[in-house]
């Protein structure tokens, strides 16, 4: 098992790491985007997916481990990559000339770091349940107000409709603004990563490299714009109660 | 025309370093940045002072000795040009014109502009060779090589080695170098036998050297004086990645 160690410390093996996860992640940001574009459809075809989401059981401790496992590695990979490309050099260029000015590739940190954030604030915006904090998350995220504590200690859950948390917790203005930012972080990520993971697997092929690349930007501004239609909606009142 | 130099002096690989300020007065416009800096350098001993040291070989862009970053570019902007092909016309009288060092922990500076890129001859001695029949020079043509892989070969091998994707890329990765190397060989049937071994081989010597990894920025391709292309980077991952079954199979 050396040699799999070795392969993974490499620079190489870690962007393979990162490029695997990013594409679970990937895979799983559209599914749950296309899940979640159904609160066009009203409140009853969502909250049926979400009761449907609750009522797969294992499955979903298994979608849950592995997404978490997926952000894991690619946090972690990123972090050491970062940090060993600050180490590559050392002393900074006193100016510096930038031949492919790409906003995409260059914003991936941050970006990242962003979404990293969001997902802390989308967490316990909307699935309190899974840590049991409803009333600690109730007094500070305003919009929980029509939700009834069912249980106590660590089962205790929310019990409000998805469709309802989703119109309760975007009517307010601070809460969508910052997912509208973080959705289009999320799509520049996208937009530079699901491109750049091919050539880090060594499966792309040069003819086809600017369709895969328009691709990979199409699909990050399609999650951007997607997911961003939700908050928009609930804020001009296109989706409500 | 007349400019300002602003110059990385270092006096050896322990020296501190900082940025010291010259005047380069009436110079053609036709001469070459490597010229100028004759010039300006002559001054400087006439006057007993220590010339600012550069590298420089052919001075026709195929030793790739040349190179320092010039206003925060690689062998300057010019596209697929070496230093030593960058004319004075490119710049305007007055302009002030800021000379670094190939920036990069692999490569330590030695004095001034002068970097030492040995850690690419390890990188070569690692892997760039192939078995070879000794005794008699075989026939031309006696191995056929398909011309769309000895195009993508020889683009590779374009590669003069002179470490401006190392400058270019923001995280100092020589994976446009590596991969040059790798896939120049890996592609031909003459490479074949030490295909998978070559690339662990030369992967390994380019993480211990300290290297970063590559983002796809695509800088390294765009500072490229020969112009190789981002495809030796995947092709050589992909290699590598072949390798980790190959190997202990
Ligand atoms: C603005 C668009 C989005 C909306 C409206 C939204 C909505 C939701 C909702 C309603 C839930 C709770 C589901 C439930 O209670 O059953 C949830 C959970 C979750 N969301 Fe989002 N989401 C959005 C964007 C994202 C993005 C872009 C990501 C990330 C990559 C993401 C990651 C997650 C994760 C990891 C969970 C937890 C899943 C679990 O509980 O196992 N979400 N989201
Ligand atoms: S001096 Fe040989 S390439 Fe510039």
């Amino acid at each position: 098992m050396g040699w799999l160690s070795k392969f993974l410390n490499s620079n190489i093996g870690l962007k393979v790491l990162m490029a695997l996860s990013g594409m679970m992640m990937l895979g799983f940001v559209v599914v749950h985007m296309t899940g979640n574009l159904q609160v066009f459809l009203g409140a009853h075809a969502l909250d049926r997916y979400g009761s449907f989401l609750q009522n797969i059981g294992e499955l979903l401790w298994v979608a849950r481990l592995g997404l978490v496992s997926a952000l894991t590695i690619h946090v972690l990979s990123a972090t050491i990559l970062t940090l060993r490309s600050w180490g590559a050099r050392p002393v900074a260029y006193r100016s510096k000339y930038w031949f492919a000015p790409s906003l995409l590739s260059r914003t991936m940190l941050y970006g990242g770091v962003a979404i990293g954030l969001f997902l802390v604030l989308h967490l316990l915006h909307l699935s309190p349940s899974i840590f049991g904090l409803d009333h600690g998350i109730a007094a500070i995220t305003p919009g929980y107000e029509h939700c009834k504590t069912v249980g106590d200690g660590l089962s205790a859950s929310l019990e409000c409709g998805v469709y309802a948390n989703v119109v309760h917790g975007f009517s307010v203005v601070w809460v969508s603004a910052l997912y509208i930012v973080a959705m289009i972080f999320l799509g520049m990520h996208i937009g530079h990563g699901a491109w750049s993971m091919f050539r880090t697997l060594g499966l792309d092929n040069p003819r086809y490299d600017r369709l895969a690349q328009g691709a990979a930007v199409s699909i990050g501004a399609l999650v951007a714009v997607g997911n961003s239609l939700i908050p928009i909606s609930v804020l001009v009142g296109l989706v409500h109660l | 025309m007349n400019l300002t130099l602003k110059v990385w002096r270092q006096n050896g690989p322990t020296d501190k370093g900082q940025f010291k300020t010259y005047e380069a007065r009436d110079i053609s416009s036709d001469a070459s940045f490597l010229e100028m800096l004759d010039i300006v350098n002559e001054g400087l001993e006439s006057k007993g002072e220590e010339p600012i040291g550069f590298e420089s070989d052919c001075r026709e862009g195929i030793c790739g000795v040349c190179g320092m970053v010039v206003n925060g570019a690689a062998h300057h902007s010019t596209p697929r040009a070496t230093l030593c092909q960058v004319h004075m016309r490119e710049f305007k009288d007055g302009d002030t014109v800021t000379l670094e060092p190939f920036r990069s922990k692999a490569f330590p500076v030695l004095k001034d502009l002068i970097v030492d890129r040995s850690a690419f001859d390890r990188v070569i001695t690692a892997g760039g060779y192939i078995s070879v029949r000794a005794g008699s020079a075989p026939d031309a043509h006696v191995t056929p090589i398909p011309k769309v892989l000895s195009d993508r070969s020889m683009d590779a091998a374009a590669c003069i080695g002179c470490g401006a994707c190392v400058a270019a890329c923001p995280n100092a990765a020589a994976m446009l170098f590596t991969g040059a190397k790798v896939t120049h060989l890996n592609l031909l049937p003459q490479g074949q036998p030490e295909r998978y071994k070559r690339v662990q081989a030369m992967v390994e010597q380019l993480e211990h050297e300290g290297f970063g990894h590559c983002s796809n920025h695509q800088e390294c391709v765009r500072a490229c004086p020969k112009g190789v292309p981002l495809d030796v980077i995947s092709l050589m991952n992909r290699d590598f990645i072949g390798a980790q079954f190959k190997l202990r199979s």
